[in-house]
């Protein structure tokens, strides 16, 4: 029983066998067919996947079961008697006569098993594969049906088309480039695999190092690599000709070479362009570049940037600056950070995050931060590097008063020690918002003290004014040990203030204490006089009295115990006084540097024994950059005009001239390109027609600059007409 | 009557009287018979009449008839229907048509009266016609440039200009100027027909000698015609500049620079404190100048210096340097520090009269506008000639003394306007520096010679007997002016077209021509050969003169004559 059934399973492995053969070998005629038509491997082999996936899929090898065999079998040995099928079922599911019938059809199929065959297509299949690859491999042998240019494996675009130099009577077959095989080495750090191309037109980065490997048909004598100016021999290295260099600048090259007959060829020009590594991009996101930040709520600076580089960041930092202190104490701190987010060198896209706190900074009210990103890449042997913009984060100074004047001004003329209009209106408005919750006797004495703060105020702008205090305020105590005058702080004494620029007063030496203690002296006038005070223009004086004014009201109003009157005073006080603070400035510009006077007897007695005569040769060449492009130009006129035939001084006359041009061309190669080609054909080949002369001729004369008119000597016959003739005018 | 009669063979007369003589007496002789009666006299006579016809026979007598002829000389754009008209008129008129450079003596015996139709005769032809018996019947040109004016000798970096006139049949035509490898320069359109006056202009490049060419397009930008322009472009030689300043300014600092950086050999003094000076030397050696005398600025072409300067030399400085400008052609520019226009200098007085303007737009490239003096030049006077619309060069005998009312003209150059700086330099100083002497020149009247007709050309030179070769093989005869003493005048016949070259044999003194081919510029040649004629043939004839041709007397009436008379004396006495 088993055996039989085991026969059928045999069977079934070799339908399977042979259906799948018939496929392979059709695939693999499709394939060879592909592969003549197309003489691409991929498209071959994808013609044969699809045709076995097919061929599979519409044969269907897998749906083919032992059912079918059966079949097979009943139909092709009769003495089965169409009971194959039961062979497969098992035992004792069977009716009596079925097990009979099994055992016999069983024995049967042992004794016939030899007599079942399928009907196959493997001999015709064979055959046609056979066919298809005898043809397939006979055509590429003899290559009928490839161009001419596939011929040598290169693409069509990539082919170097060679002219003959020399004027070759007889038929040569000129050999042939088979391979040009360009390798183009990036430098290290870029981390660029090397490349490979046939196309001689190249775009390559700076520094990269190309090697050129050419394979010519037949031998050659020699090969050149004509790169500018320069002829550089290619090596020989078993058939192949190579040459290596660096690309550093942008550049045209053409392939010359010597056949054994001693034939010389050049190919057509071709492109080096090179373009630098750029230095990487920073993009700061979320971040403006001022921000400031409260002293009491939280200092925290959150930005994102987004680097990237050509090749690869090596490097980046924040490079943050905290400033402290102002004036002459000012102190700088630098420090390098790291983003938060790790960096990982190499990459040429990353974003990154920072939260910068400052109070991790150490900073402290009043501080500035100014910090940057900096990026390098990888470059070397000198990276570039790139940075951006500045930015700047302060915390408030709460302390410092509002008579500070920042900026421009770089002496500040407000004293400090004393409330400020903007503090008092501030606390005025405090004490009307805690009137309902404090007593009204301690609503009253807050007033009565704002009114004196007030008063302090106001006496203190009167000391500019040149006014007389009107009696003690409470912080004069702190003023006694100083002068008399209030003012002696801001002034100076000296009626012209530019005398300590005259003569050096030796008492300086053991120090001007009220120098000293005040940085003001210098650029102060003090007339006493109020009126011809000049601390401040005209204007300000007015304003400061009207604000005075202002202040007197607001102070008879706090004094009175209504501070709610008394705010819109306050308010037309600061706003006079903040008008009088921006105009401040422009006092700064009125102190200016005045140069010492001159001794009138002095002037124009130096001795003039020691100066001599002065005397200076210089040759200046006159500089014609296209010196030999215009030669190259009267040349090729005179040898259109006299069929004269291009000599060896023409010939390096035009390479020259080509060198020029060479120089306008790798600014604009589409404009010059054409000309460059043909002016480099005729300072090497002998062969040249009269259009060829033509061409270069319009080429170069059209690159020329125009020429400036300039003057120039003049020779003429002196005629003895025109002498008479001049003769006779000057009598007129 | 007699005054007409003339013998063809008159170099026999002798002998034949002499035989005439001797066959006389024989026959006298022979017929004398004792005594002289009827019969003798008779015989003798016709002896003689006999004798007197044989040596007629021999010496061939003629007499002047009258010629009666008339004939048409047919030139190039003749009518068809003149000619047609005037042979209604005579029948009898002949034909004769014209090539340049013919023989028309043999022609012309005949004809009494000569019609010339078409264009005229070539120049070089004329001299073969009388204008007398002539009457010219002009045919207009209709198409092509028929005026032509260009600069055929220039330096490089100046500017070519072709003017002309144009004439054309068809509206929209285009004239283009072309240049080297046919680079297109220049083109001017034509809407309307007729005559127009055309001006085309393009920067000389590159010095040494090209054709340029002026095609003409119609409207279809066909080429219908395209002429050769032969234009000789001379490369720029360096100046000799001398600058004298009593105290250093901008204006010198930047002119220095720029005569310097252009190659000129300058040399700059300039005052720096009492008797001290600073020198400069730029492309030249150092020869320090302290006064100017005869050997130090005879070297020099053209000396700059400031009117400070130029007042404050000596009485001997000024009287060589009076000498130098009047005799050897220096230039001098003044450098004006003030408004001393009006202020005598040694050499002379620069004419200038007061102007309101303190500014004045240049008539140059951006237009620009600059600072001036007060002033305005007098261009008043046959030796003044003014520059552009800012400067001034006034001749003084062989040299010029110019200036120019422009203060900082350096702020050309501080605006960037550097072409205009170095225009305004170049014309100022191209009007006034030194043209130095040549020892010959040549010259010629025409722009081309064309091949196998006579190109003339004059040549200038002290020389007593110069010898000039063409191609440097042949040696071109001269004739001397009777006038002029040192001219010289030749014409040559080329034979190929192209360049040629005539030159001096004792210098290098050269004259370079183009030779066109045979039938260029055609409607330009015949509108020259049209004035020509109409000028030749204008003269009225004072009176028409006869023209006369000897004819011979036919001899066989002398013969017959000679005949009958012998037969007579045959006859005679067998009648008797």
């Amino acid at each position: 029983m088993k055996e039989a059934r085991a026969i059928l399973t045999n069977i079934l492995i070799r339908w399977r066998l042979i259906r799948a053969l018939e496929i392979l070998l059709l695939s693999l005629s499709f394939a060879a067919i592909a592969y003549l038509l197309f003489f691409n491997m991929w498209v071959a082999i994808a013609f044969f996947l699809g045709v076995l996936l097919v061929g599979a899929w519409y044969v269907g090898l897998w749906r083919f079961s032992l059912e079918n065999i059966c079949s097979h079998v009943d139909r092709s040995i009769p003495p089965m008697e169409h009971s194959t099928a039961l062979l497969l079922e098992s035992e004792n599911q069977l009716s009596v006569l079925a097990q009979i019938q099994q055992s016999k059809v069983s024995k049967i199929l042992q004794k016939h098993k030899g007599e079942i065959h399928f009907k196959n297509y493997l001999w015709p299949f064979l055959g046609l594969a056979v066919i298809c690859f005898i043809s397939a491999w006979w055509l590429m042998g003899t290559g009928i049906l490839l161009s001419k240019d596939q011929k040598s494996g290169i693409p069509e675009d990539d082919v170097v088309h060679f002219q003959v130099l020399d004027s070759v009577s007889e038929k040569i077959v000129p050999p042939n480039m088979v391979t040009q095989d360009i390798r183009i080495r990036y430098p290290d750090y870029t981390q660029e695999s090397v490349k490979y191309t046939s196309n001689m037109n190249l775009k390559v980065l700076e520094g990269a190092q190309i090697t050129w490997n050419l394979e010519f048909d037949q031998p050659l004598q020699y090969a050149l690599l004509q790169m500018g100016e320069d002829s550089l021999a290619m090596n020989r290295d078993t058939g192949r000709y190579s040459k290596r260099m660096i690309a550093d600048r942008s550049n045209f090259y053409s392939i010359k070479f010597v056949d054994t007959l001693g034939h010389g060829y050049l190919s057509d020009l071709f492109a080096l362009e090179t373009y630098p590594d750029e230095s990487p991009k920073i993009e700061i996101q979320g971040l403006p570049q001022f921000s400031s930040f409260d002293f009491k709520g939280p200092q925290q600076l959150k930005f994102s940037a987004g680097i990237s580089d050509d090749f690869g960041i090596s490097d980046v930092a924040i490079v943050a600056t905290v400033s402290k202190g102002s004036g002459e104490s000012v102190k700088f701190r630098e420090e390098r950070l790291a983003f938060d987010s790790k960096f990982r060198s190499g990459t040429k896209q990353q974003d990154l995050s920072k939260s910068l706190n400052l109070k991790d900074l150490r900073m402290e009210p009043g501080d500035e931060l100014y910090f940057y990103v900096e990026a390098i890449d990888n470059k070397r042997p000198k990276a570039n590097m790139a940075r951006t913009e500045t930015f700047f984060a302060v915390i408030k100074d709460t302390v410092t008063n509002q008579f500070a004047v920042e900026g421009t001004l770089g002496a500040d003329l407000m004293p400090d020690y004393f409330r400020s209009q903007r503090q008092l209106i501030i606390d005025t408005e405090k004490l009307i918002a805690d009137q309902p919750s404090i007593e009204k006797r301690e609503f009253n004495s807050r007033s009565n003290e704002l009114g004196f703060d007030q008063k302090a105020l106001r006496i203190k702008y009167g000391e500019f004014m040149g006014d007389e205090t009107e009696g003690p305020v409470a912080n004069e105590v702190q003023r006694e040990s100083h002068d008399e005058n209030p003012l002696a702080e801001y002034t100076h004494d000296h009626d012209g203030a530019n005398e300590h620029n005259l003569v050096a007063e030796e008492h300086e030496d053991h120090g001007d204490k009220e120098g000293e203690e005040d940085p003001l002296e210098a650029y102060v006038h003090n007339h006493e006089d109020p009126e011809a005070s000049t601390l401040f223009a005209q204007s300000l004086r007015s304003k400061l009295k009207q604000a005075m004014a202002e202040m007197w009201d607001a102070e008879l109003y706090l004094r009175l115990f209504q501070p709610e009157k008394s705010l819109p005073f306050q308010y037309k006080a600061l706003k006079l006084i903040q008008e009088i603070k921006n105009s401040a400035r422009i006092y700064v510009h009125r102190i200016g540097f005045d140069p010492p006077p001159i001794k009138e007897d002095k002037r124009l007695t130096g001795e003039l024994k020691e100066i001599g005569n002065y005397s200076k040769n210089e040759a200046l060449e006159k500089e014609e950059l296209f010196a030999n492009m215009q030669k190259a130009v009267t040349r090729l006129e005179m040898l259109l005009e006299s069929t004269g035939t291009i000599s060896r001084q023409d010939r390096q006359l035009f390479d020259r001239a080509g060198n020029e041009l060479a120089r306008l061309a790798i600014e604009e190669p589409g404009k010059y390109l054409e000309t460059l080609q043909s002016v480099k054909l005729l300072s090497q080949s002998e062969r040249v027609s009269r259009q060829q002369l033509q061409k270069v001729l319009k080429g170069l004369y059209g690159a020329l600059p125009q020429k400036q008119t300039s003057p120039r000597a003049e020779q003429r016959y002196a005629n003895q007409l025109n002498h008479l003739f001049i003769e006779a005018l000057d009598v007129e | 009557m007699w005054n007409s009669l003339s013998l063809e063979n008159k170099e026999w007369w002798i002998v034949v009287i002499l035989v005439g003589l001797l066959l006389l007496g024989i026959f006298i002789w022979k017929e004398w018979k004792g005594k002289p009666d009827r019969r003798f006299y008779i015989n003798s006579f016709l002896g003689f009449v006999a004798i007197i016809c044989l040596s007629f026979l021999v010496l061939r007598p003629t007499y002047l008839q009258k010629v009666r002829g008339e004939a048409v000389l047919l030139t190039e754009g003749y009518q068809k229907e003149i000619l047609d008209s005037l042979k209604k008129n005579n029948r009898r008129i002949s034909e004769i048509e014209y090539r340049p450079g013919m023989d028309l003596s043999s022609k012309l015996d005949s004809i009494e009266h000569l019609f010339i139709m078409g264009h005229g005769v070539r120049e070089f032809d004329l001299w073969q016609l009388k204008s007398d018996n002539v009457t010219f019947l002009p045919s207009q040109i209709s198409q092509g440039i028929i005026k032509l004016k260009y600069n055929q000798n220039e330096s490089a970096g100046s500017d070519l200009m072709v003017q002309g006139i144009y004439r054309n049949q068809n509206a929209r035509m285009k004239l283009t100027l072309k240049g080297p490898g046919e680079n297109t320069l220049d083109s001017i359109s034509f809407l309307n027909k007729g005559d127009h006056h055309f001006k085309l202009k393009t920067n000389l490049k590159v010095d040494g000698k090209f054709l340029y060419h002026i095609t003409e397009q119609d409207s279809t930008e066909n080429i219908i015609n395209t002429e050769a322009l032969p234009v000789i472009v001379t490369s720029n030689k360096p100046l000799k500049i001398l600058i004298v300043n009593e105290f250093p300014s901008f204006e010198t600092k930047y002119l220095k620079n720029f005569l310097s950086e252009e190659g000129h050999e300058v040399t700059v003094k300039t005052k720096l404190t009492k008797q001290q000076y600073k020198f400069e030397y730029f492309n030249t050696d150092q020869v320090a100048i302290y006064s100017l005398d005869r050997e130090n600025i005879g070297m020099f072409d053209l000396m700059v210096v400031d009117d400070q300067s130029l007042k404050n030399l000596s009485k001997s400085e000024r009287n060589i340097l009076m000498e130098q400008v009047s005799a050897r052609g220096l230039g001098v520019f003044v450098q004006q520090t003030g408004n001393n226009f009006q202020s005598k200098n040694s050499l002379g007085q620069l004419n200038t009269l007061p102007d309101e303007q303190t500014q004045v737009k240049l008539d140059m490239g951006s237009n620009p506008v600059l600072e001036k003096y007060q002033v305005q030049f007098d261009s008043m006077g046959l030796m003044v000639m003014i520059i552009g619309n800012y400067g001034y060069s006034l001749q003084i005998g062989q040299g010029h003394i110019g200036s120019t009312f422009l203060k900082n003209t350096y702020q050309l150059l501080l605006d960037g306007k550097d072409s205009d700086y170095r225009e305004l330099w170049s014309s100022l100083l191209n009007g006034i520096r030194k043209r130095s002497e040549k020892s010959a020149q040549f010259h010629s009247d025409s722009y081309w010679a064309s091949v196998n007709e006579p190109f003339h050309f004059s040549f200038f030179s002290s020389e007593v007997n110069p010898k000039i070769t063409v191609e440097s093989q042949y040696q071109v005869p001269l004739i001397k002016n009777p006038v002029i003493a040192d001219e010289w005048m030749g014409k040559v016949y080329p034979m190929r077209s192209g360049w040629h070259q005539l030159q001096l044999e004792s210098d290098s003194t050269s004259l370079s021509y183009y030779v066109m081919e045979d039938g260029r510029w055609k409607a330009l040649t015949n509108d020259n050969t049209l004035k020509k004629n109409k000028q030749f043939f204008s003269n009225t004839p004072s009176a028409v003169q006869e023209k006369f041709l000897p004819q011979r007397i036919s001899p066989i009436w002398f013969l017959t004559i000679f005949i009958l008379v012998m037969g007579y004396l045959w006859l005679e006495p067998k009648l008797r």
